[in-house]
């Protein structure tokens, strides 16, 4: 993970002059982007546990931003967050066809990333 | 549209902005490989090949408005010289099959994309197959090119219809007054759905078709958080 974090810290503005700093620019900017993942997550998490909206609308959307995460990453080379967003992208999928205590389900995975989000950007 | 200098164009399909920007910095990054387009969704992919005409397509599988899979037989419908590579981060068997049996000629996910994608693109330009080694070793890849039907492919049209309404929450009687059939006959086909799916009630259905069918992932409604 250290690997991920120190691309993460790397963020900042830059011009990119060349293709490999093409690269690092729109890392940098996935990486800026976490920041608010990580906010996001957190309020979809407060939602779940507050039950004041539908669960089914934040597992929906747990599932779409895990995904977005996981491709990210993915495409970044940033491993472990990808497996862990692919983790909560996967619970997701399969709350969402519990009839009863789907959001149970999430809560674990969804934890372990808003965690790792966190070290991540430091 | 391979230039003199055997360059090959590439149009690169995603409805992430920033994964798209990524991919293109990782193309262009290789000499010799030149992006002439992005995407966003299926419909737009369809347009953008049509008027772009590139050597490759990068497409991914989960879009809005048509799935990757979808997009990419009804291009090589038009274009059928173009090589479309799927690039994705799904691993999933059926995904594969599906792919390469709408047309695709490659197969990579993301994770796989820094090590393989110039291996990738040069595979697929050259005509030949690409299966990344992430997915399955090249002895079992070439396999996935001359598999029998997947259950999914084995649906008529009516039971993917009525299975893609099932999965949207619609009920019997809803799906016969949309598609104007008899209650009775909208049962049979779920029936019949779930017979070839191999599941045995709605859940496991559901559960299936959101696995497999690369449906959008829509949010309900906006969740009240922020």
């Amino acid at each position: 993970m250290a690997a991920e974090r120190n691309a993460a810290r790397k963020a900042g503005p830059g011009a990119a002059t060349g293709s490999d700093d093409a690269l690092d620019g729109v890392r940098q900017s996935f990486s800026a982007r976490l920041v608010q993942d990580h906010e996001r997550f957190v309020a979809l998490r407060a939602a779940l546990q507050a039950r004041q909206v539908p669960p089914e609308a934040i597992i929906a959307e747990l599932r779409n931003r895990a995904h977005k995460v996981r491709g990210g990453a993915a495409i970044f080379e940033m491993k472990e967050l990808a497996a862990t967003a692919c983790a909560l992208e996967e619970a997701a999928i399969a709350a969402s066809v519990q009839v009863k205590r789907g959001e149970a389900m999430v809560e674990a995975p969804l934890a372990i990333l808003i965690d790792f989000l966190a070290q991540t950007i430091g | 549209m391979t230039s003199l200098a055997s360059r090959p164009s590439v149009l690169v399909v995603d409805d992430h902005g920033i994964v798209r920007d990524g991919l293109i910095a990782l193309l262009e990054r290789q000499n010799g490989i030149q992006v002439v387009g992005t995407a966003s969704s299926g419909r737009d992919a369809l347009s953008a090949a049509s008027r772009l005409k590139p050597d490759i397509i990068t497409m991914d599988l989960v879009l809005p408005d048509m799935n990757g899979i979808d997009a990419t037989e009804r291009i090589l419908k038009v274009l059928p010289d173009v090589r479309v590579l799927v690039l994705t981060a799904c691993h999933n068997a059926e995904h594969v099959y599906r792919a390469l049996r709408a047309g695709a000629s490659g197969y990579l996910l993301k994770d796989a994309i820094g090590q393989e994608i110039v291996q990738a693109v040069n595979a697929v330009r050259d005509g030949k197959q690409y299966i990344s080694s992430s997915v399955a070793p090249p002895d079992v890849g070439e396999r996935f090119f001359s598999m029998p039907k997947s259950p999914l492919e084995r649906l008529s049209s009516r039971e993917r219809e009525v299975l893609h309404r099932v999965v949207a929450g619609a009920s019997s009687a809803t799906i016969a007054r949309y598609l104007s059939l008899s209650r009775k006959t909208v049962d049979t086909y779920r029936a019949r759905v779930m017979t070839k799916l191999g599941v045995r009630n709605r859940s496991a259905l559901i559960r299936f078709a959101m696995e497999n069918e690369l449906t959008e992932y829509r949010t309900p409604q906006r969740a009240a958080a922020g």
